[in-house]
């Protein structure tokens, strides 16, 4: 599904070159579910939003269900992403203004898809989180947990084949996390790859991911792979 | 001195007073916060419920500048009509020569001259301060100033003016007095003398002794103060009176040259005095344009709309600046760079329009108070406020569509990072 290669990401800082990212070669498959752990600071969160083409990269090749992204153009770069990534965050990053039902609705409404078809999907994933009679609150009135469910529907909405998730547990209490791993797991078995960022060693646990790697000093690897 | 001290105390207890407004209303309101819900995060300063307020101030901001510029656009309107005017009286390639007494053999001479068309003689040019002269119906009615020039026929052929009823002065030479006069208006109707039409030939008295007949009637045009209705006016062709040479070109001539030539005609009857010679045109735009004081008045313009955008500048930095998680957020969600610009701008936009909603009738109504002061009056130019709130609402157009991109092409990552 994707694959990056040799991949290097630095910052100048006068003369001085500063790496964000080194050395990075990843090969992930349809319908893995991919833990990426390690301390702070060693670039998981970097290495993630280059995989989301939130971030460029300076050097290397990422190649994204067949396409070159290192080649693409920034709007041609959005609307592969916005086609086939989903994003869920720490911190939830809902907006504030808009009910559950508005902000689950965002991205759709950037897809050009139809009122009708709109409702349908929307009222789809409301049931099946379980969060219908939610729908009218704002985002203040939810808990983290909850928060958090609103924040994958919202990024499942449009059905991405990739999943993109940036220490999703790292702000909910371990009940609410071992829930949301449930919910991942589940999500993946229907076919969506997710690629997670963490640095609980215990939620890695049970979320029994395919595979594991670990990230170092800006550099990645790999640590166990389940085959199924 | 007393004066003085009250300017100044006013000044300072005015600044003290926005002073502390400035700072206790924000005080107050940040007082007002629940800590709990602050410390939740539920209150979010972008929330903070005084939108309405700061719309207010935007709009009140943008009419009052609107206002401002719209008056002193119709204040220049109508100074530049009064400075540039040919209706009223005409203006164009007439060019005054000062003299003494009735030159005729001068009169002659530059009348033979290749550019000159026509030489009328005057008393005073209009424009100026007129003769008074006192007239009545008849020696026992009582008696009413009127305005008193005295010129010939050709003067006043320079001068364009439209002869109602009867006809021009009587084209003479003679060196007396003529007993016909022209008169306007409203001088028949100070006098009580009936019609327009019916007018010529009647008689009234002038100065308490000369009985003087209408020989012809104009309209009550504007001959010097443009704020006030004109004075009853008796134009006669008396030459004892005349001391300027009225000249009309056939056209546009060279002023310089026209000039000399003019002062080598001169010398030949005054070699021993100045040619004193000006072009009524330049001399009636300096009359009636306030040049210095419009330019203050357009410098304050400027600073007021500068004041305004940098205003409108500040308060759109601060709301995306308030929005930048929800821009980061759209961002990712796949967003184009242009939807959030529309986003973004759109209730300021809305903010200006409603403003040129408010400033152009109230603009209008001012403008159209300021013109009641003119009697004689070039009118609201509407199609000029529309096109001044035009350009106002594109300079805040830009301001706005500038910050809002500058909010929309930033990185997402950047405004979405936690730590």
């Amino acid at each position: 599904m994707l694959e990056l290669k040799k991949v290097y990401k630095w910052v100048n800082n006068g003369n001085q070159r500063i790496f964000l990212l080194k050395d990075i070669n990843l090969t992930i498959n349809e319908g893995e579910f991919v833990s990426i752990m390690g301390p702070s600071g060693s670039g998981k969160s970097t290495l993630l939003n280059v995989i989301g083409m939130l971030d460029s990269f300076d050097e290397g090749i990422y190649n994204f269900v067949g396409e070159s992204v290192h080649q693409l153009k920034e709007k041609q770069r959005t609307n592969l992403y916005k086609q086939h990534i989903g994003f869920v965050f720490q911190a939830y990053h809902l907006i504030d203004e808009l009910t559950v039902y508005e902000n689950i609705e965002t991205p759709l409404l950037y897809q050009n898809v139809k009122g009708s078809d709109r409702k349908a999907m929307v009222a789809d994933i409301l049931d099946r989180f379980n969060i219908v009679a939610k729908k009218d609150l704002f985002p203040a009135q939810l808990s983290g947990g909850q928060q958090q469910l609103v924040g994958i529907a919202r990024a499942l909405i449009a059905r991405p084949k990739l999943l993109l998730a940036d220490e999703p547990t790292g702000n909910l209490n371990s009940k609410q996390g071992e829930e949301i791993m449930e919910l991942f797991q589940q999500v993946n078995k229907e076919g969506t790859t997710i690629i997670q960022v963490t640095h609980s060693e215990k939620m890695q646990l049970m979320a029994t991911a395919s595979s594991v790697y670990w990230m170092a000093l800006l550099k990645i690897k790999l640590r166990s792979r389940q085959d199924n | 001195m007393d004066n003085q001290w009250i300017l100044w105390s006013s000044f300072v207890l005015f600044a003290m007073l926005l002073g502390v407004l400035a700072g206790f209303i924000p005080a107050k309101i940040l007082s007002r916060f629940k800590p709990v819900n602050v410390l939740k995060g539920t209150i979010a300063p972008a929330a903070m419920g005084k939108t309405f307020l700061r719309n207010m101030l935007v709009v009140i901001q943008f009419v009052a500048s609107a206002c401002f510029i719209f008056i002193v656009a119709s204040m220049f309107g109508q100074f530049q009509y009064m400075a540039t005017d040919n209706t009223n009286f005409n203006r164009e390639n007439i060019y005054n020569i000062a003299v003494s007494e009735n030159q005729r053999l001068l009169q002659q001479d530059i009348l033979a001259n290749q550019h000159v068309e026509r030489v009328g003689l005057v008393s005073t040019p209009f424009g100026g301060n007129a003769a008074q002269a006192s007239v009545a119906k008849n020696a026992q009615s009582e008696s009413v100033a009127a305005s008193y020039y005295a010129a010939n026929s050709d003067f006043i052929i320079n001068m364009n003016l439209s002869i109602l009823a009867g006809s021009n002065l009587i084209s003479s030479v003679s060196d007396s007095a003529s007993a016909f006069v022209l008169v306007n208006e409203q001088l028949l109707s100070a006098l009580g003398l009936g019609k327009t039409q019916d007018a010529v030939g009647k008689t009234f008295m002038m100065n308490n002794k000369q009985e003087v007949t209408i020989g012809g009637v104009t309209s009550n045009f504007c001959y010097s103060n443009y704020q006030f209705t004109a004075k009853p006016l008796i134009i006669q062709y008396n030459p004892q009176q005349f001391h300027v040479l009225n000249i009309k070109t056939k056209n546009k001539v060279e002023e310089q040259r026209f000039k000399s030539e003019m002062n080598t005609i001169w010398k030949k009857y005054f070699p021993h005095t100045e040619l004193s010679f000006s072009n009524y045109q330049k001399d009636m735009y300096e009359r009636y344009f306030p040049g210095g004081d419009m330019n203050i008045v357009g410098t304050f313009c400027v600073v007021v709309l500068t004041i305004a955008l940098m205003g409108l500048l500040g308060i759109v930095t601060y709301h995306n600046e308030m929005r930048t998680k929800e821009v980061g957020i759209r961002k990712v969600m796949g967003a184009p760079v242009r939807e959030i610009i529309r986003q973004l701008s759109k209730s300021f936009i809305k903010l200006t329009l409603i403003s040129g909603l408010i400033s152009l009738p109230l603009g209008y109504v001012i403008c159209y108070l300021f013109m009641k002061l003119f009697v004689y009056s070039y009118g609201v130019n509407l199609l000029l406020l529309c096109t001044l709130f035009t350009s106002i609402f594109g300079m805040a157009l830009i301001t706005i569509i500038y910050k809002s991109a500058h909010a929309a092409i930033a990185n997402p990552v950047k405004s979405l990072r936690t730590e």
